[in-house]
């Protein structure tokens, strides 16, 4: 019997070493450590990748497209002369064809998000039930930069598109497009070049 | 006798090797970053033809596309004018004009203004429509013994990138 214990004692056999628990700690600590560090470098590049697209897709949307309003019964692209209807939906594109801005359709799209910044953050495909991003649209003369902005005023010294939250200083994507003011009557000193009044149109996502 | 165990100086290089190939994994599935730098070089491709748009205005304008095709002559020099406006849209990124066009069955190619790009740079065209009429006798586009409404086809690259 004693010797069978003894034997027992010494055997080498079939035992989880104190040793292998001391190195699957230290790899499952550095492990979790790690990934919970990549991953957060990750997921900002991510966010920053997703913010690009936001912000492309709506330089598109307003620099491409007429917009879009339909109640149910009646729809065109006049959005601008119905979008304050009741029981209206709209697409707000300011163009009148890809990269010509329409003068109306602007200034009531300042309108628009001046009395509903929400709605036409949803209208814009910018909130939905798995992302909510805030916005800033500006049209700014071709000499601008992010640093120096230099807005397009309208004649009575006014910013003729400066619509959208404040821009804050976090990570933003932005995203510029040169584009064609159509009737450019009521714009102060606009920028000509080849016969035509050129403005930057400024998205900015955040 | 020691048989099926783990020692700790194994546990540890195990570790180490696998921390290292996590890490490398993880690494590697950042391909996403030069997805974010192709994201600059769409805003630069976007503005440039933006650019080229703006600029293909009407014939009469010396600083329209067409207009400066029009006064070239066979020294290949745009005008002033076309330079101030296209510079004034593009900058501060920097660019290099090239044109094409068929004389012939051959495809030709002049280079208007003769920077050198950078690997980064990008391209964008426009396919410009003159009519012979309207070209000089002097102009490299002009064809002798063809209609004055036979159409010219130039094409019109700009390419841009990051000064």
């Amino acid at each position: 019997m004693i010797t069978m214990i003894e034997n027992t004692r010494s055997s080498q056999e079939g035992k989880l070493s104190l040793d292998l628990l001391v190195g699957l700690s230290i790899f499952l600590m550095s492990f979790i450590i790690i990934s919970q560090l990549i991953s957060g470098m990750f997921g900002d590049v991510r966010s920053e990748i997703s913010l690009s697209h936001e912000s492309y897709k709506v330089a598109v949307i307003l620099a491409e497209m007429t917009g879009k309003w339909s109640n149910g019964t009646k729809n065109g692209t006049d959005w601008e002369n119905n979008w304050y209807r009741s029981n209206v939906y709209f697409v707000p594109g300011l163009a009148v064809r890809p990269g010509v801005l329409d003068y109306k359709k602007i200034v009531e799209f300042q309108n628009a998000t001046d009395s509903d910044y929400e709605s036409v953050k949803e209208l814009l495909g910018l909130k939905t039930p798995d992302s909510n991003y805030d916005f800033h649209v500006s049209l700014e003369t071709v000499n601008s930069t992010p640093y120096t902005r230099e807005l397009i005023l309208d004649i009575s010294g006014l910013p003729l598109l400066d619509a959208g939250k404040d821009i804050p200083q976090i990570q933003l994507a932005r995203f510029e497009r040169i584009v064609q003011i159509y009737d450019y009557s009521n714009v102060s000193n606009p920028t000509i070049v080849a016969g035509k009044a050129v403005a930057k149109l400024v998205v900015v996502v955040w | 006798m020691v048989r099926g165990q783990m020692m700790t100086l194994e546990g540890i290089m195990g570790a180490l090797l696998l921390i290292l190939v996590t890490y490398t994994l993880f690494q590697s599935s950042l391909v996403i970053s030069p997805l974010w730098s192709e994201f600059s070089d769409a805003q630069l491709k976007q503005l440039a033809y933006d650019s080229l748009r703006i600029l293909d205005g009407n014939s009469s304008l010396n600083d329209s596309l067409k207009g400066m095709l029009l006064s070239l002559d066979s020294s290949f020099t745009p005008n002033q004018d076309f330079i101030n406006s296209l510079e004034m849209l593009i900058r501060p990124a920097n660019y290099r004009l090239e044109i094409y066009w068929v004389n012939d069955s051959n495809v030709e190619k002049a280079v208007l203004v003769d920077n050198r790009p950078t690997p980064e740079a990008i391209a964008a065209s426009r396919i410009v429509v003159l009519k012979n009429g309207d070209l000089d006798p002097s102009s490299p586009f002009y064809k002798s013994g063809a209609k004055s409404y036979t159409p010219v086809v130039v094409e019109v690259r700009l390419i841009v990138w990051r000064a």
